[in-house]
């Protein structure tokens, strides 16, 4: 089916209509007031033809081929500001406070280029990668000596083969396996890089790996199985930006060596109606480095990977408007005292135990009506048996229930062209709260507006100290065709 | 029409009124009501053609009596009589691109 939408701004009802015999059928008033009941075999003799010459000649417009290679590509330039706009001081102990000025953080060019080709029957390849220019007052551009910078990279690569029930994909890919939106348990297997403020969502962090995927789609359920051929792990902060700390030893990428790292695991999951579960294993590497003094205290700091294993559950439920998910994982033999705040890394002094540990998501989607929505999340950790093997006086970073809330509401206006959408991020201990406004407008086809707010409080407890009290502003101009 | 109590609980009208030509089957208008019965939105068909022995209504405007702005959906081109597999009404289709794209050369292959 062929089909052409034609939208039309505000409109003049009566001389639009006033061609057509519509209104003679209802006398004034009588639809507004009183219930018209009519009889089965009522009969019309009005024309109900309408005149939809309004929108042009579309239908004597000779259907042309206008298929091009370029359909494959998806491009967009997008040209963004942000900015730290909130002089204040941040007391990070009785005496012991430091300044944070305003200061332009993101003045940056991006090309985002995407390709989807299903070159052949059964066959897919798809890619996308960006490039980056980061201009005068960019926090990448006084890294880089007060030069403009420049910054390429790969995200998705892969080629995929479907034949009967199975399918592989091979390349650079995300495994999701969590239900719960932002900030579930399971969503461990991609690492994940929250460089900026610009990026607070882990479903843009996310960093594809190269893996190997085979799905099998059975008759009354489906198999899914993964192997990490090279696992990495989150990268560093970025020198200048606003997660970025002086540490007092450089940290490094993994030294791997000529050790061969690999993940695995598998997943399988059922559908009811309404319903979806699945249950999972996989032996996996902590995408945080854990970093220790080097031990002459020269050169740089020495970064430890972890392997554990993960076992897995999680479930869905629609009810109505309303879609309630909820996850569990068990993780055996992770390190105690990973420091797993996003993009930095861990820098105390280490416990070195490897113990157990449970956690959960949970949440629900809600679609209000067809233009809002909102969803709630919360994800709570806890490491089982965690003062066992504790020196005296020794305590753990993550001690008692950690993790964190997430709430999202949206609202979309004037057919889709205006999204005002809010999130509320903190600490399940209280100890942290962001919150981002954004507002989303599209010009047209091509062109679309971004705005975007947020505003970050923390106690002293939380590792978001350093950035409390920070109000951050910024916009995005985006052309995409 | 009168949705019945789940039904209303669901939906943001209260009623509405379709206009059917009972020779060729075809809705010709429907007319939808707002909880406060005032009509919000109406829908208004027009080219009714018969295509491969199915009558149907190629032109399809929708206007919004609230916002005053109307769309129109133009049926361009209309395949009827196609066989698709049960397998491609499946949740793979979403997921499985390479499947899906497939699983669409057949069904284009049979317009073709």
């Amino acid at each position: 089916m062929v089909l052409k939408l034609h939208s039309m701004g505000n409109f003049n009802p009566i001389p639009v209509l006033a061609g057509a015999a519509l209104f003679l059928l209802a006398p004034p008033g009588l639809a507004q007031q009183d219930v018209l009941i009519l009889d089965d075999n009522v009969q019309f003799d009005a024309d109900l033809g309408f005149d939809d010459s309004i929108f042009g000649g579309v239908f004597e417009d000779d259907a042309e081929d206008t298929s091009s290679w370029l359909d494959n590509f998806t491009i967009r330039i997008s040209q963004q500001f942000f900015g730290q706009v909130n002089n204040h001081s941040v007391d990070l102990a009785p005496g012991f406070s430091f300044h944070r000025e305003a200061e332009t953080e993101s003045n940056r060019l991006g090309l985002n280029v995407r390709y989807q080709n299903p070159f052949a029957p059964g066959w897919l390849l798809q890619a996308s990668g960006q490039a980056k220019a980061y201009w005068k007052e960019d926090y990448e551009y006084g890294a880089n000596g007060d030069r403009i910078d420049t910054d390429l990279r790969i995200n998705e690569f892969f080629i995929q083969r479907s034949f009967g029930q199975n399918s592989i994909k091979f390349g650079r890919q995300t495994v999701v396996w969590g239900e719960t939106v932002g900030n579930s348990v399971l969503d461990v297997i991609n690492t994940s890089e929250f460089r900026d403020l610009t990026i607070i969502d882990i479903e843009d962090a996310r960093l594809n790996q190269w893996m190997v995927v085979w799905d099998y789609f059975g008759e009354n359920s489906d198999f899914s199985t993964f192997v990490n051929l090279y696992p990495d792990f989150n990268p560093a902060p970025v020198r200048g930006s606003p997660f970025f700390f002086e540490p007092p030893f450089n940290l490094t990428d993994y030294d791997r060596g000529s050790e061969l790292l690999f993940e695995v695991g598998t997943q399988w999951r059922k559908s009811f109606e309404g319903s979806d579960i699945a249950i999972m294993a996989a032996y996996l590497f902590e995408n945080q480095l854990r970093y220790e003094d080097p031990v002459s205290r020269i050169g740089d700091a020495v970064s430890k990977k972890n392997d554990f294993l993960l076992l897995g559950f999680s479930a869905n439920r629609a009810i109505g408007k309303l879609l309630l998910n909820f996850d569990l994982a068990f993780s055996h033999n992770v390190l105690a005292d990973s420091f797993n705040f996003p993009g930095t890394g861990s820098f105390v002094a280490p416990v070195d135990l490897r113990k157990d540990q449970i956690g959960t998501s949970f949440g629900f989607e809600y679609a209000i009506s067809n233009e809002q929505s909102v969803s709630i999340g919360i994800q709570a950790q806890s490491l089982l048996d965690e003062d066992e093997g504790l020196l005296l006086g020794q305590a753990l970073i993550n001690d008692g229930v950690f993790g964190s809330w997430l709430v999202r509401y949206s609202n979309t206006l004037m057919n889709s062209d205006l999204v005002l959408s809010s999130t509320l991020q903190g600490g399940v201990d209280g100890d942290s709260l962001l919150a981002l406004l954004s507002v989303d407008y599209t010009l047209n086809d091509n062109w679309a507006v971004n705005a975007q707010l947020i505003s970050i409080t923390a106690s002293s407890d939380s590792p978001l100290v350093f950035l409390s009290e920070d109000v951050r502003i910024g916009a995005t101009i985006t052309y995409s065709f | 029409m009168i949705p019945n109590a789940e039904r209303a609980r669901k939906s943001r009208y209260s009623r509405t009124i379709s206009y059917i030509d009972k020779e060729r089957y075809v809705t010709l208008r429907v007319e939808m009501f707002d909880q406060y019965e005032k009509e919000v939105k109406r829908m208004l068909a027009s080219r009714v053609e018969l295509i491969n022995d199915v009558w149907m209504a190629r032109s399809l405007t929708m206007m919004n009596l609230v916002t005053n702005r109307l769309s129109n959906m133009a049926i361009l081109e209309i395949n009827t009589g196609i066989d698709v597999d049960d397998e491609f009404l499946t949740q793979r289709t979403l997921t499985d691109v390479a499947f899906r794209e497939t699983e669409l050369e057949k069904l284009r292959a049979q317009i073709d």
